[in-house]
């Protein structure tokens, strides 16, 4: 049994035990519900759900896309120019 | 074939447009006007009324984009993702810090100081583009020099095309996107300067599709202290490069993948050489003492 002071202990650590499991189950829940709604639409408005630079980029395509050769390769030309490609 | 080119001023670079029918000429020189206008309502550092001016005082505060400036922004991210932050659109503070800080044009030489600022980094910027809403880390200033006037000229190529019916090449400050081809293509003078004549000392190539850029290091230079400093920063540090190369010249299935590519090579330095071989991008680089060196696509000399 215990005396009256083990028994109060007990019960703070059984109330302690059960806050920590609503709370891991409600942060659970709350992350996925976060990730769904970043997944389908995002928020800028709050930082739970604000898109990343990761969401602007499979909106507009892979980063890896960015840096493809043309179907044709440049060729050497002897026509008289009509542009000057130089840093600006 | 008979080719018809008209030039303007705008966004502190020369402009042009090239079609191979005259009466194309004035139909595409509307739409890419009205591209050049749009992309410096939106981008601009230097306006103070532009989109991005205002999205950089927003310092953290949501901010509410039109489509334009979404779609740059979502450009400069994934530059950033695709060199690994080599070109990275929160480069703002950097540039300001090194003392460009208002239109090129103005900029004073002999500036007392600089401070070097790294860039935060693309994770600093949040973009929501299906309700078109961003929000940057408090601090961080965009800049989106290195993919905007590029996106510029892949938007106004298409519309230009489409606008005259007609192939066309439009060149912003010598960063060049063509839609369609004449026989033989698109003849295109490569050098150090965009203002170059088309003699300059350099290579003329053909394109007949995409996109083709050049970066340099010997333009927008200017004094701060006793340093000689220019445009081209490594974001992970805020210095201008080292000049290992002053020049490079890349083509790609677009403009703003050729000028990001450029761009970084100019980052990368000694190895950009191979990071632009391993990824079968025709380019064409140029070292201080004006030496060449070239990718195994890159057209040789005749």
């Amino acid at each position: 049994m215990g005396s009256k002071r083990e028994l109060n202990q007990r019960r703070v650590r059984r109330a302690t035990q059960a806050l920590v499991a609503v709370s891991v189950a409600a942060t659970a829940v709350f992350v996925g519900a976060a990730a769904r709604t970043t997944g389908t639409t995002g928020s800028a408005g709050d930082d739970t759900t604000a898109g990343t630079a990761s969401d602007a980029t499979s909106s507009f395509g892979s980063s890896y896309d960015t840096l493809l050769p043309s179907s044709s390769a440049p060729t050497n030309s002897f026509a008289v120019p009509s542009a000057v490609s130089g840093g600006s | 074939m008979e080719l018809h080119s008209d030039m303007f001023e705008a966004i502190g670079v020369l402009n042009l447009v090239t079609v191979t029918e005259p009466a194309a000429l004035g139909p595409a020189l509307e739409a890419v006007r009205a591209e050049v206008a749009a992309i410096d309502a939106a981008c601009s550092r230097f306006h103070p009324d532009s989109e991005l001016s205002r999205l950089n005082r927003a310092n953290g505060e949501p901010f509410a984009a039109g489509p334009l400036l979404v779609e740059a922004l979502g450009v400069a991210l994934r530059a950033a993702e695709a060199t690994d932050g080599a070109v990275d659109p929160t480069v703002g503070a950097s540039l300001r810090a090194l003392g460009w800080d208002r239109d090129f044009a103005l900029v004073a030489t002999g500036r007392a100081s600089f401070r070097l600022v790294p860039a935060a980094g693309r994770n600093a910027v949040r973009l929501d583009p299906v309700r078109r809403v961003v929000r940057t880390a408090p601090g961080v200033e965009l800049d989106l020099g290195a993919t905007a006037k590029a996106l510029a000229a892949d938007r106004a190529a298409r519309a230009a095309a489409a606008a005259a019916r007609s192939p066309v090449l439009v060149s912003l400050g010598g960063d060049v996107a063509v839609a369609g081809a004449p026989p033989g293509g698109w003849a295109i003078r490569v050098t150090d300067d965009h203002r170059d004549s088309v003699t300059a000392h350099g290579q003329t190539v053909a394109i007949r599709d995409g996109g083709l850029a050049t970066s340099s290091t010997t333009v927008r230079r200017w004094r701060a202290g006793d340093t000689d400093v220019h445009h081209i920063v490594d974001p992970r540090t805020g210095v201008p490069v080292a000049e290992h190369w002053r020049t490079v010249t890349v083509a790609a299935s677009t403009c703003v993948g050729a000028n990001t590519a450029a761009t970084a090579a100019l980052v990368r330095g000694r190895d950009a050489l191979s990071w632009l071989e391993a990824l079968r991008l025709p380019a064409r680089l140029v070292r201080r003492d004006g030496s060449v060196a070239a990718t195994s696509t890159w057209p040789a000399p005749a």
